[in-house]
């Protein structure tokens, strides 16, 4: 990663530059901005509907940014449609053309591409152009016979891409796009068809050929693994947001925020409170830590990876905190167990370690400060800046919630509601509003789900219930929980 | 023998239940009546002459110039007409795959096949005589393609909204600008619509009696065999019809060859 940082501004190969994609308005890539350096290995990771593939897309040209501006090489290739683009993609589904053969598949693009001939003509005002010309039969099929060697496919030139097996169709969509050797190769979860064991396969011949071919891969997955064994860069999405860029190995380790660390491998999250530098409050005890610079009492997310967390048995002194195991499942290299830290909380914690436990039995927990992994909340409040819709109702998300203020109706106010005094009902109608879950993450004691309104408002929620992404759910707060106060920042502006 | 027919009659009969198979008698036996029994009796007729087997029907059909000029002239009015169709048809399919509210117009293209064809026919003739156009072989032609244009946009359209966007966008990707991905992966993916499309033209065309009549007072195909049969001429009328039935098995098998798996799935 050393090596990376040496490099200049002139190796970007690609660079989005707070790049939006609105569809009817709903923003499904907001106002991102990365780069991507020649000959990486870059990952776009994220769960289903992240806008990951449509990051792709974007670059591939076939959808136009509503905001922002993409450049390949430096130079400016917004407007610039997909096939004057120097990129090529393997599709999903491959999308290998059913009515050509393996060969005419893989040759479908150089058949297509023009090169300098290596003459010139000038024009009447004495410019100098390179005249083109087409690849000869020989060439493409010595280029279709070298790539087919590559991909592990020869003497398959003349089968009906319908006859291929789900790898070996892929083998040809990724011939098909590596063949006219672009700059960069865009694959969107090329193998999410295949099976395991196969996937595996896959992922290791992928890897080889990115460092035989030394061109830039795009990667899209929502496989977390397959991320962090595969990537130079990962760059982790949620809600159409980068989260987290950075190599594997820290994106596992430091985790940006709670979804991050909650999306890739497994993780125990807690609601805590920094005392001071190097101190921090969560589980209802207090923890020497290696972060500072927060304020003082700021609430934070506390995140503790299973493996990270060692089990004492005994009264040993060495033990931070005492725990009751509910359960512990040998899983091959170690034993997976579970406990509630004691206290009035009841929180519960996850454990990756080689100590066999008995359910009901009293452990003692050690972990090192510097495994504790402290962020700031993204938010601490659902805080939002609309208008009163009358007397005593206040408009949120268009719906109409009763409250307790008196000013009137159309009159700028800030409303501001507490995670856990939003309520949430199974059944949409039941709710002011609808809303859809777009996240949700589990903290030791209670669930904090993020739910989307229809308004693309985000309502943080703490709940005792578990609730699935995708879920449809109503929103309902008690008009003593809604805090309204009049918004006096828009007569300033 | 007799008698244990009978006998297995009467199992039969006593052992009658109402199983699935059953349902399909009706249509059964109104298949034999209505479409095997009169083909049964075109092929005999054919080779009949004077209640005796021969090839006298085709002999006389093949004497016969005038009759033969009529093949001629249908064949060519029904490949003008299917040409027109697709020239037509195949832009306009085309768009209304493209947009979402296509289906609602190809609605609207199907809508006058509900009007009868002789009705439709009869108005459009009306229409020609208001505006003082001489009836002939184009005003054949206008009425033949105002009557199946229908018939070829439907399969075209089905074929065309179909096609997976990936391919193009995979044939964009590759480096083909719009006209090239039109030609290299649109067209050929909608082969099998235009066979269908042009195979559901040709046919009805040739083999159409009325329209012809009306809007030309020309005799195509279709309107010689049903003149042969008013005339008492079964023989050469069935010969006629029997080419007729060869031109739609050729083009059936034809069909069947060119649209591998998906397309045959639907009707079109």
């Amino acid at each position: 990663m050393a090596n990376n940082k040496k490099m200049n501004n002139a190796s970007k190969i690609i660079e989005l530059r707070k790049v939006t994609k609105e569809y009817d308005g709903n923003p499904v890539v907001n106002n991102i901005s990365f780069s991507i350096r020649k000959g990486e290995f870059v990952t776009l990771l994220g769960p289903s509907g992240c806008g990951k593939t449509t990051t792709l897309r974007l670059i591939a040209g076939f959808e136009k940014p509503t905001k922002g501006e993409i450049f390949i090489n430096g130079v400016n290739i917004t407007d610039i449609p997909p096939h004057e683009r120097p990129v090529n993609t393997v599709f999903q589904k491959y999308a290998l053309f059913p009515h050509l053969n393996v060969y005419k598949n893989i040759a479908f693009g150089l058949k297509l591409k023009r090169v300098p001939d290596g003459t010139t003509y000038t024009d009447k005002r004495g410019n100098v152009y390179q005249n083109l010309r087409k690849l000869t039969k020989e060439e493409i099929s010595e280029k279709v016979r070298n790539v087919l060697k590559i991909v592990d496919l020869e003497g398959f030139e003349h089968r009906d891409v319908d006859s291929l097996s789900g790898g070996q169709q892929q083998r040809v969509a990724i011939a098909r796009a590596i063949v006219n050797e672009p700059d960069v190769l865009l694959l969107d979860e090329p193998l999410g068809a295949l099976d395991l064991k196969m996937r595996k396969d896959m992922q290791i011949e992928l890897m080889n050929m990115h460092k035989k071919l030394g061109i830039t891969f795009v990667y899209v997955t929502h496989d977390q693994e397959e991320a962090l064994t595969m990537s130079d860069t990962i760059i982790v999405m949620r809600g159409g947001v980068i989260q987290q860029i950075g190599c594997p190995q820290k994106v596992y380790d430091e985790p940006a925020n709670a979804f991050v660390a909650d999306f890739i491998g497994e993780s125990n999250i807690f609601s805590g409170i920094m005392l001071d530098d190097y101190e921090v409050f969560f589980c209802e005890h207090n923890f020497k830590c290696v972060d500072k610079g927060f304020k003082k009492n700021e609430p934070i997310d506390v995140i503790i990876r299973p493996e990270d967390i060692s089990v004492l048995k005994g009264d040993n002194p060495k033990a931070m905190v005492t725990a009751q195991v509910i359960s512990s499942v040998f899983k091959g290299d170690h034993y997976q167990t579970i406990a509630i830290i004691d206290g009035e909380e009841g929180n519960e914690i996850l454990i990756h370690d080689n100590v066999e436990c008995l359910p009901g039995e009293k452990i003692g927990l050690y972990i090192k400060p510097a495994d504790l992994h402290i962020m700031r909340k993204p938010r601490l409040i659902n805080e939002i800046i609309t208008e009163m819709w009358s007397e005593n109702n206040v408009e949120i998300c268009g719906g109409k919630f009763p409250c307790h203020c008196n000013l009137p109706s159309g009159a700028k106010v800030k409303v501001q509601v507490d995670f856990d005094d939003v309520e949430i009902k199974d059944d949409e109608s039941e709710g002011i509003i609808g809303a859809t879950v777009v996240s949700s993450i589990y903290k030791g004691s209670y669930y904090q789900i993020v739910a989307r309104t229809d308004d693309y408002y985000d309502f943080f929620i703490d709940t005792d219930d578990e609730w699935l992404k995708d879920d449809r759910i109503g929103i309902y707060i008690k008009p003593e929980n809604i805090r309204v106060t009049e918004y006096a920042e828009a007569d300033n502006g | 023998m007799a008698e244990s027919f009978m006998v297995k009659l009467k199992n039969k009969i006593k052992n009658f239940r109402i199983t699935r198979s059953v349902f399909a008698y009706p249509y059964i036996l109104f298949m034999l009546l209505f479409v095997v029994i009169p083909l049964a009796l075109i092929l005999v007729n054919a080779f009949l002459v004077d209640g005796k087997l021969s090839f006298g029907n085709f002999i006389a059909l093949l004497r016969d110039g005038a009759s033969l000029s009529t093949l001629l002239l249908s064949f060519l009015v029904g490949i003008i007409t299917t040409l027109l169709c697709l020239v037509i048809g195949y832009p306009v399919a085309y768009i209304l795959s493209k947009r979402a509210w296509g289906g609602i117009i190809v609605l609207l293209f199907i809508l006058p096949m509900w009007v009868n064809f002789l009705i439709r026919t009869l108005a459009t003739r009306a229409i020609f005589e208001a505006l003082n156009i001489d009836l002939g072989l184009g005003t054949v032609i206008f009425g033949m393609v105002y009557n199946f244009l229908p018939f070829m946009i439907l399969p075209l359209h089905t074929t065309l909204t179909n096609i997976d966007k990936s391919y193009l966008e995979a044939a964009q990707d590759l480096g083909a600008d719009a006209v090239t991905v039109f030609i290299k992966t649109t067209l050929p993916l909608s082969l099998p619509g235009i066979i269908s499309g042009v195979t559901m033209v040709f046919i009805p065309t040739i083999s159409t009696f009325a329209i012809s009549q009306l809007l030309g007072g020309t005799y195509l195909f279709g309107d010689s065999i049903y003149n042969k049969f008013n005339n008492g001429l079964y023989g050469v009328g069935s010969v006629m019809s029997l080419i007729m039935l060869l031109l739609v098995i050729v083009s059936n098998i034809f069909i069947s060859k060119y649209n591998k798996g998906e397309a045959s799935k639907n009707l079109w």
